[in-house]
């Protein structure tokens, strides 16, 4: 019996710089805008603008505001709500405008994005046994559901030790793979390994990763 | 396969499958073959220069009208096809630049054609630039004999108007809707006063997410050719299909809190008012 994590993790934290991209990521089968505020706080808002359903990562960050590409529309972090609209620049934005908003936080070294609709008094993702001790490797796309990406990892010889959170060895080294799923058909797996390993050394793990997927989606 | 809608609306309208020009060499065997409404037809010359469209083993009744060839696919026309008395109209110019393809329905791409807000945006430079971002109020309504929806009064600032121009201008507009899939906008013409240049848009609908648009000037310009007046036309265009691509969903919702609008939308508000007063269904998530 399984249930559908709360927290999903979407991206590596520093992989999205404060006031500066907007970035597609994928949890939940939405299509979510990631992006920091100027205080470095991280926004995953529905990836369309609510005036006219335009991708929000074609947009701009203007003044710690997310600027819609379409008619600049701007929104503001934590919460979303429109607060400029410049074909009528001497006006108040409408109250009840705003982007669709889900949780974020960084932990673990990653972004970690809750369900819709959960409330905040939902627990953070599970801290691992031990701090994050790597860097970030790559992020895997895997053409299977989440359920088979586990029975997957699971049959590789890597262990669920926190939600969403797989650790074991690959190629010798140690690793761990976040699970973020994406969609009923699309599972990422962000993979971190030892941050004293070289060039040399990542080769095989990057081929092990390979070839881990190329499993996973033969099952 | 069929025509894949039941939609009356554009079953038993005129739609357009583009320029006859473009139908040069093409014969019964040889047909230019595209897409109508989710379904494969064939356009050709006969050896009188009249137009075909065929549908599987249908043919379709066909007209040309404005260079371009219309076809209903139902054959029982709902009404004639709108007047566009500029062109043919003496000291205007008409240019066809074309069409250009949009992963996009066509009611979307129909509605950006209205819209002034996004011109200091998308078209940075040419058709508005910030801080010139206002929409003035305008008026818009729809003509109780042709049952056109007609904006006027409105007005923008754009830094280049159009290819002829050298300086900004506050330019003046009217846009008209003639059917779900055609409209017009009619703006200061840079170097002559009091008159107005009409350009004519006209979408084919090849599925409910994916259109050509069509686009053909009656222009007073005598300055400039035939491929830099295109060239302008396929920047603008240009321009608004990476936007319009990336609209989610791709159809138009005509639910309306689905998506939200300010005052300077009236004329898409009216649209989209007027879609689902039609019950408009190919292309659109009803509300």
């Amino acid at each position: 019996m399984t249930t559908d994590p709360i927290w999903i993790p979407v991206a590596p934290s520093t992989s999205i710089q404060a006031a500066h991209h907007i970035t597609a990521v994928f949890a939940h089968d939405e299509e979510i805008a990631l992006w920091r505020s100027a205080e470095g706080a991280p926004q995953a808002w529905e990836n369309r603008c609510p005036h006219r359903g335009t991708r929000f990562t074609l947009g701009r960050v203007l003044k710690g505001r997310v600027s819609c590409a379409y008619h600049g529309w701007e929104f503001e972090a934590d919460g979303g709500k429109c607060s400029f609209i410049p074909a009528h620049p001497d006006q108040p934005a409408p109250r009840h405008v705003g982007a669709a908003t889900f949780r974020a936080v960084d932990a673990q070294g990653m972004v970690w994005v809750a369900q819709r609709g959960t409330s905040g008094d939902q627990p953070l993702p599970a801290p691992l046994p031990q701090e994050m001790d790597g860097r970030f490797c790559r992020t895997l796309s895997v053409r299977v559901d989440a359920i088979h990406a586990a029975q997957g990892l699971r049959a590789s010889g890597l262990q669920e030790r926190a939600a969403c959170t797989w650790t074991g060895a690959l190629s010798g080294h140690n690793v761990t793979l976040f699970l973020n799923q994406a969609s009923s058909t699309l599972t990422m797996l962000h993979a971190w390994v030892a941050s004293d390993l070289n060039d040399a050394e990542l080769h095989p793990v990057l081929a092990a990763l390979r070839s881990l997927r190329s499993r996973l989606e033969a099952a | 396969m069929a025509f894949q809608t039941t939609d009356d609306n554009f079953l038993n309208d005129w739609l357009t499958l583009g320029p006859v020009a473009r139908l040069k060499g093409t014969t019964h065997q040889n047909p230019r073959k595209t897409q109508l409404l989710g379904a494969p037809v064939g356009v050709w010359l006969d050896d009188s220069g009249a137009a075909h469209v065929t549908q599987g083993q249908a043919e379709l009744l066909t007209d040309t009208r404005y260079g371009y060839v219309w076809a209903c696919p139902s054959g029982q026309p709902a009404k004639p096809l709108f007047a566009f008395p500029e062109h043919g109209e003496p000291g205007r110019r008409i240019v066809d630049c074309d069409g250009i393809g949009v992963s996009v329905s066509g009611l979307r791409m129909v509605e950006n054609f209205l819209d002034m807000g996004h011109f200091p945006y998308v078209h940075t430079g040419y058709l508005g630039k910030v801080p010139h971002t206002e929409v003035t109020p305008y008026k818009v309504q729809v003509e109780p004999d042709t049952q056109e929806i007609w904006a006027t009064d409105c007005e923008f600032f754009q830094p280049k108007t159009s290819a002829t121009a050298t300086t900004g201008l506050q330019a003046a507009y009217r846009f008209r809707v003639m059917q779900p899939m055609t409209a017009m906008l009619y703006k200061s013409c840079f170097n002559r006063e009091d008159t107005l240049d009409a350009i004519a848009l006209f979408v084919q609908p090849l599925t409910e997410e994916s259109c050509i648009a069509y686009v053909l000037l009656a222009y007073f310009e005598d300055q400039l050719s035939d491929t830099e007046l295109i060239a302008f036309q396929h920047t603008i265009f240009g321009q608004d299909k990476p936007i319009l691509e990336n609209q989610r969903p791709k159809r138009m919702p005509l639910a309306p809190t689905a998506e939200i609008p300010a005052r300077c939308d009236a004329t898409s508000v009216a649209f989209r008012r007027w879609l689902r007063s039609r019950n408009v269904s190919f292309g659109a998530l009803p509300a």
